[in-house]
């Protein structure tokens, strides 16, 4: 029997995997940098612009990295990874839909914001009927919009500043405007 | 190297840094293996406050239906069980479709067999609706047990899906309760089996997938 070049590569990475679960820092090192250019070209295939492509590749070295005690060695690894791939694939396409809400409800602030305001966005004042709106979510809510659209922190140092993973932190700013542009339209009606 | 293959290099600095050795996920069998654990210590109680397995291998002996409906729970809540699991296992998917469909096949199979045997009048006995509801209730508490050692290998694997992992944990764990009760319950009727046995898990999957898919992601994130 023949053996390919791709399937020593994937009995090459489950060995570096299973040495990872057991703790090995340099077989780790090898796996995430071997599977890197596999992971980017997989992430590429889908998703054109470079940036967003990146932050992906990211999303899934973070994934392999939480799910890597599911690996079983005896299994094929390549699945494995575009299991992982795939998944963060759909993940970042359902987090643009998301975005477009958010920017929505941005818009939806500016309308908000008095005519007095139209100055410089970082010296602009938050408008109270938004502050007031804010105030009233509930507290991990608020955290996550404070963080994003006040303090103006990246999602990553905002989760980091949270204390919880950045997708979590997306889904909290996300429930956060929901609730916020239902609470101001109540206000508007 | 660009900005971003930059911060990627760094990440990769991050989580090599962050390693530390990591408990392999129990295999497929394993996990099961604790499942059916759970079910059968619940099972067993019930099997001594119900009555002796004589009576029940004789019913199976004597009504092909009974054996029928017993074969298609059981197939569908295993296929059920293992579908759950291996839904948080990256790279399983296959598995995890198959066993989903298997377990819809099961399960549908003892509830068309039921619902056939009501309409046709083989077993017309009817028991009165507190009987039909106190198995309902037995059935659900049976399909607990296995529900949470499910949740519990659900929350430690990889969950990718949270709706389909609820909902098949949800077919699987209370698959198993319906399949108890049906096998220890001495109660005649095929009007009793269906509202009070095969309903189970199609309520159930009803009533909790929802708030079981919000309680997966909130554990995954």
């Amino acid at each position: 029997m023949t053996v390919g070049p791709e399937y020593d590569e994937t009995q090459h990475w489950s060995g570096l995997m299973a040495a990872a679960q057991r703790g090995d820092a340099s077989a780790y090192r090898k796996l995430l940098e071997g599977i890197m250019p596999v992971v980017r070209g997989m992430v590429r295939s889908r998703i054109y612009d470079r940036m967003a492509a990146e932050d992906v590749v990211q999303n899934v070295l973070l994934s392999v990295h939480r799910a890597r005690h599911t690996y079983h060695a005896e299994r094929p690894f390549k699945p494995w990874l575009a299991a992982i791939a795939r998944n963060a694939i759909i993940d970042s396409f359902r987090d643009s839909g998301r975005r477009r809400d958010r920017e929505v409800e941005v818009e939806l602030i500016d309308e908000f914001a008095s005519p007095s305001d139209e100055v410089h966005p970082d010296e602009r004042a938050i408008p109270p009927d938004l502050m007031a709106a804010i105030e009233r979510l509930p507290a991990k809510l608020r955290e996550a919009v404070v963080l994003i659209q006040i303090e103006g922190l990246s999602v990553g140092e905002a989760a980091d500043r949270a204390g919880v993973t950045p997708g979590a932190l997306k889904v909290r700013a996300h429930r956060g405007y929901k609730a916020l542009r239902q609470d101001l339209g109540r206000l508007r009606s | 190297m660009d900005a971003g293959d930059r911060t990627t290099t760094g990440l990769v600095d991050d989580l090599v840094r962050d390693l530390a050795p990591a408990r392999r996920f129990p295999s497929l069998i394993t996990a099961l293996a604790l499942v059916l654990g759970a079910w059968a210590v619940g099972a067993g109680l019930s099997a001594m406050l119900h009555g002796p397995p004589a009576v029940l291998l004789q019913r199976l002996t004597s009504d092909p239906l009974f054996g029928l409906v017993i074969a298609g729970l059981g197939f569908g809540a295993l296929a059920g069980c293992a579908g759950a699991i291996s839904s948080v296992l990256p790279g399983r998917e296959d598995t995890t479709r198959r066993a989903g469909r298997a377990s819809v096949l099961g399960l549908g199979l003892a509830i068309v067999i039921g619902i056939a045997a009501n309409l046709s009048g083989v077993d017309p006995i009817t028991t009165p609706l507190s009987k039909d509801a106190a198995c309902f209730v037995s059935g659900a508490g049976l399909g607990f047990a296995p529900l949470v050692v499910i949740i519990v290998l659900e929350r430690r694997g990889f969950i990718q899906k949270p709706a389909h992992s609820a909902l098949i944990a949800l077919a699987g764990a209370f698959g198993l309760g319906a399949l108890a009760v049906q096998l220890f319950c001495q109660q005649p009727g095929a009007r009793h089996a269906l509202l009070g046995h095969l309903s189970v898990p199609v309520v159930l999957i009803v009533l909790a997938t929802v708030p079981l898919a919000r309680l997966l992601s909130r554990v995954r994130s």
